[in-house]
C-alpha cells in the first residue's frame, strides 16, 4: 500500500475544488524514513497501526490506576508525551464552539463548581473565550475555573490528574505538536441529537478549513460515530481517511446504522469510507466479520479498555486487524516491539520463528470459537 | 497412585464402623475394553472425568435450544440416557424431608432421600398455583407430582419457578417420574458413577443435629445400595461438606462454589481460596467451582493443586468444547456438563487416546483425531492464562 500524503494548502485553494483522491493509505510514514515507499507494499504482514486515545491515554479520576489519571488528556502535554512513543497516530475529540472554533475537548458538557454547586454547560454553546476559561491557564497567575466531571456512578467529582495542562484548540494542537505524529480527529456530536444536513456542514466545514490551512505533511484520520457526519466529511473532502465510529453491537441506539458491525459496514460502503473503528469487545463476539471486513476492502481499527491489555493486542494482530487505540501508550508499544516486530521479521525473512507465540492456523480457529464465548455473559 | 476399589457393602456393617482410608471407588474403566475386547480395568483415575449434570442436562425452560429440555433432569431416564455415552458420572441433587421435631422422632421411612434440585414444589390446582417445601412433604406428595409410574395415573401438572420469579409449566419432550436415591442405585446402569450433591435451602440456617440426621438418613441408602458403583458427595454448605466427612471417609467429599460470583453471609462461600481453606481444615478430596471463577482467575487452579486437591467445574460455560478442551489443557480434572453427548465424544477423542497411549490401545485413526486438536506449546498456554481473565470482565 503506497504511503499517506497530506495534501497542502495551496493544493486546495478551497474546499469545492478538493482534488481527486490521490493515496488513501493508512499507513504513516512516521519512522519508514530513507525506507523505499513501496515497503508496506512487499510485507506480507501488514503494519499494526498504534493510536494513542485522547493522547497518552484517557483520564478517569477514580482509578485505582495511575496511569488513568497521569497526564490530563485531551491536552497538548499528553500529546506531546505520547509522541515519545512509536505511536502512528494519536486520538483526540473535536468539538465546535459558538463562535466557529474547533476545540479538542472530549465530554459534551463542560463541568466546574461555585459556592457548593456544579454547574454544566455544553461546549457548543461556549465561546472560545469562555471555554479557555477552565482547567489551568496559559497566562501565570491566572485562574482558570477547576474541572469537574461526572464519575460512572453519577457523582460529580474534581478532575484531579498528576500533570495538568491547559485546554487547546485544534490550531494549537497542529501548530504545537510534533510534526510526524497523526492525527486521528474524531469528530464529536452529541449522540442523541438529531442534527440537520445544514447544521453539519456547517461544523464540519469549520474543522476543515482549519485542517486544510495548518495540517502541512501531517497523516490525518477522520472518524466520527455520527453516521451522517462520517459520509458528509467524506463527500466534503477526498484527501485523508475517513472511518465510521461504533460500538459494534455493545450498545443500541435509535439510529440503527450504529448499533452493528454489519450496518457499520454499510455506512462505509455506502459513503466509500476507507474503514471502521470498532469497540473490540464488538469484533471478540463476533471474530467471523473480520474476514468480510476486509474482503470489502475496508481497513479495521479498534479501541477500548481490553486494547489495554497485551495478549488482547497480540491477538488483533494475528486477526489481521489494521490497528489498535489505546489508554497505555507504553506498554502497549513495548508489546508492539516484543511480540509483533520479531513476528514480522521472521515472517518478512521466511526464517524459523524467533518468537514463541507462533500460533497455528488450527490454534488460532480454536482461539477464535473460544474468545466470544468468554466475552458473552452466560 | 495405587489402583482404587469400591467397599463392598459387607466391609461396611453400619456408619459407626467405617474403615479408616478405605481405598475410594472413583476410577471409572467403563469404556476401556482392550484390543480383544475384554474389560482392562486397571482402575487408572481417568485424566479427565465427564459428569452429566443432573443426568442427561438441567431443564432450562426459558431456552429456545431443545436440548435444554429434552429429557426430565434428575429422572431414572435422565440417568440411563446419559450412560450411553462415554462419560464417568452423573451429577444429581438429593433432599431428605425433615420432620419439625428432629430429636424427637427416630428416623422413619419418611426420611427417604429424594431427587430434586429446587427448594420448593409448584403444581397447579384449581387454576391457582400451590408451591410446597419439598423437605416438608411426605414422599407419597412428593412423588405425585408430575407422571406417574402407575400407568393410567394422572399426577399433579408440574409447574416451576426461575430464578427471576416467572413460572413456567414443567414441559420437556421426554417427561419421567420422580424417583428415590435408592431407586437411583437399583435402576441405574451400574458402571455409571453418582456425584450425589447434598442440597439445602441457602436461606436457612440449619443446626448440626438436623445437618446430621440428614447427611445419615443419605448415608444410609448409599451404603446399603451403592454396591460397586463409584460415589461421591459435594454440597454448597459448607457444615454439611465438613460433617459428611467426619461421618464417612469411604467416598471421596467436594466442596461446591461459585467462587465469588455471588457473596454469601457465610465467609467460606465466597472465594476460591476460602475453598481451598475449608478442604484442607477439614480432609475433603476437592472444589467443584463455578468454571467463571476459574477462568477469572486461573492463578487459583496452581495453588488447588499445590494443596492436592481436585478440582472440577460446572457452568453454563461447559457446555462450549472450546471452554472443556481448555480446562483439560489447564489441568482441571473434570468437568460437569448439560450437552453430554455433544461434550463427551469431543472431549473423549483426546483424554481416551493419551490415556490409552501407554497401552498402545488405539490405532493410527484414532491418535489422528486427537491430534487435530490444537496443540498450545506451554509459552502460548500462559499467554491465554493472562489473555483468558481480561475477556471475562464484564461491564
Amino acid at each position: 500500500m503506497a504511503a499517506l500524503r497530506a495534501f497542502h494548502v495551496s493544493d486546495v485553494p478551497n474546499l469545492d475544488q478538493v482534488p481527486e483522491k490521490a493515496s488513501l493509505s493508512l499507513y504513516s510514514t512516521r519512522f519508514s524514513k530513507g525506507v523505499e515507499l513501496n515497503r508496506a507494499a512487499s510485507c506480507r504482514t501488514p503494519n499494526f497501526l498504534l493510536i494513542g486515545h485522547r493522547g497518552h491515554g484517557m483520564n478517569i479520576s477514580q482509578s485505582s490506576d495511575s496511569r488513568m489519571k497521569a497526564i490530563k488528556e485531551n491536552s497538548l502535554l499528553s500529546f506531546n508525551s505520547a509522541a515519545k512513543f512509536p505511536l502512528d497516530f494519536i486520538e483526540f475529540d473535536v468539538q465546535v464552539t459558538k463562535d466557529d472554533c474547533p476545540v479538542i475537548f472530549h465530554d459534551d458538557v463542560i463541568l466546574s463548581e461555585e459556592n457548593g454547586t456544579i454547574f454544566e454547560k455544553r461546549v457548543t454553546e461556549l465561546c472560545l473565550a469562555e471555554f479557555l476559561c477552565y482547567g489551568p491557564q496559559k497566562e501565570a497567575g491566572k485562574e482558570g475555573k477547576c474541572l469537574y466531571r461526572k464519575t460512572k456512578d453519577g457523582k460529580y467529582d474534581k478532575w484531579n490528574v498528576e500533570t495538568d495542562d491547559s485546554l487547546c484548540t485544534l490550531q494549537e494542537a497542529f501548530q504545537k505538536v510534533e510534526p510526524s505524529l497523526g492525527f486521528n480527529i474524531e469528530l464529536k456530536f452529541d449522540d442523541y441529537k438529531v442534527y440537520q444536513q445544514d447544521h453539519l456542514t456547517h461544523i464540519l466545514q469549520v474543522i476543515l478549513q482549519v485542517v486544510f490551512e495548518f495540517a502541512r505533511d501531517r497523516p490525518i484520520i477522520f472518524s466520527t460515530f455520527q453516521p451522517d457526519a462520517a459520509q458528509l466529511v467524506r463527500k466534503l473532502q477526498n484527501n485523508y481517511p475517513v472511518f465510521f465510529l461504533t460500538e459494534g453491537g455493545t450498545e443500541t441506539y435509535y439510529d440503527v446504522r450504529r448499533n452493528s458491525l454489519e450496518e457499520a459496514m454499510k455506512v462505509c460502503l455506502e459513503g466509500g469510507l476507507q474503514g471502521i473503528v470498532s469497540e473490540i469487545k464488538g469484533v471478540f463476539k463476533d471474530p467471523g466479520a473480520v474476514p468480510k471486513i476486509k474482503e470489502s476492502n475496508l481497513s479495521l481499527i479498534t479501541y477500548g479498555k481490553l486494547n489495554n491489555v497485551p495478549e488482547a493486542v497480540y491477538m488483533q494482530y494475528l486477526m489481521g486487524i489494521d490497528g489498535v487505540i489505546v489508554d497505555f501508550v507504553e506498554e502497549i508499544s513495548r508489546t508492539v516491539d516484543g511480540m509483533i516486530k520479531p513476528e514480522e521479521a521472521a515472517s518478512g525473512e521466511e526464517s524459523e520463528a524467533n518468537s514463541k507465540l507462533r500460533f497455528s492456523q488450527k490454534e488460532l480457529s480454536f482461539l477464535l470459537k473460544l474468545i466470544p464465548e468468554l466475552i458473552q455473559p452466560h | 497412585m495405587a489402583a482404587l476399589q469400591a467397599v463392598h457393602v459387607c466391609d461396611v456393617p453400619n456408619l459407626d464402623q467405617v474403615p479408616e482410608n478405605a481405598a475410594l471407588a472413583l476410577c471409572y474403566s467403563r469404556f476401556r475394553a482392550g484390543v480383544n475386547g475384554e474389560e482392562t480395568c486397571k482402575c487408572k483415575i481417568p485424566k479427565f472425568l465427564v459428569m452429566g449434570h443432573r443426568g442427561s442436562g438441567m431443564n432450562m425452560l426459558q431456552s429456545s435450544d431443545p436440548r435444554m429440555k429434552s429429557i426430565k433432569e434428575n429422572s431414572l431416564l435422565s440417568f440411563n440416557e446419559a450412560a450411553k455415552f462415554p462419560i464417568d458420572f452423573v451429577e444429581f441433587d438429593v433432599q431428605v424431608r425433615l420432620p419439625s421435631n428432629v430429636r424427637r422422632f427416630p428416623v422413619t421411612k419418611d426420611d427417604y432421600p429424594v431427587i430434586y434440585h429446587d427448594n420448593f414444589i409448584l403444581h397447579e390446582q384449581n387454576g391457582a398455583i400451590v408451591e410446597n417445601r419439598v423437605t416438608e412433604l411426605t414422599l407419597a406428595e412428593f412423588l405425585s407430582h408430575g407422571p406417574q409410574k402407575v400407568p393410567g395415573t394422572v399426577g399433579k401438572p408440574l409447574f416451576r419457578r426461575l430464578k427471576d420469579g416467572r413460572i413456567f409449566e414443567w414441559k420437556v419432550e421426554k417427561d419421567a417420574p420422580f424417583c428415590t436415591l435408592e431407586e437411583a442405585f437399583q435402576n441405574v446402569d451400574r458402571s455409571l458413577g453418582f456425584n450425589i450433591e447434598l442440597k439445602f435451602d441457602d436461606l436457612v440456617v440449619y443446626t448440626e443435629d438436623e445437618l446430621s440426621r440428614i447427611l445419615k438418613a443419605i448415608l444410609k441408602v448409599v451404603f446399603e445400595h451403592a454396591k460397586g458403583r463409584g460415589v461421591v458427595f459435594s454440597s454448597f454448605q459448607p457444615d454439611a461438606a465438613r460433617l459428611i466427612r467426619k461421618l464417612q471417609s469411604t467416598y471421596p467429599v467436594y466442596f461446591l462454589t461459585n467462587g465469588g460470583s455471588e457473596i454469601y453471609t457465610d465467609v467460606r462461600r465466597n472465594s476460591l481460596d476460602a475453598a481451598i481453606k475449608l478442604c484442607l481444615d477439614n480432609g475433603l478430596h476437592g472444589i467443584v467451582s463455578e468454571v467463571k471463577a476459574v477462568f477469572r482467575n486461573p492463578g487459583a487452579v496452581a495453588r488447588i493443586k499445590e494443596s492436592k486437591l481436585s478440582l472440577i467445574t460446572y457452568g453454563q460455560l461447559n457446555n462450549v468444547p472450546e471452554v472443556v478442551y481448555m480446562q483439560y489443557l489447564m489441568g482441571i480434572e473434570g468437568v460437569i456438563v448439560d450437552l453430554v453427548k455433544e461434550i463427551s465424544e469431543t472431549i473423549s477423542d483426546v483424554t481416551r487416546v493419551e490415556e490409552g497411549e501407554e497401552d498402545n490401545l488405539y490405532g493410527d485413526d484414532e491418535k489422528m483425531r486427537a491430534k487435530a486438536k490444537p496443540q498450545f506449546s506451554s509459552d502460548e498456554l500462559s499467554f491465554l492464562m493472562k489473555l483468558i481473565p481480561e475477556l471475562m470482565v464484564q461491564p
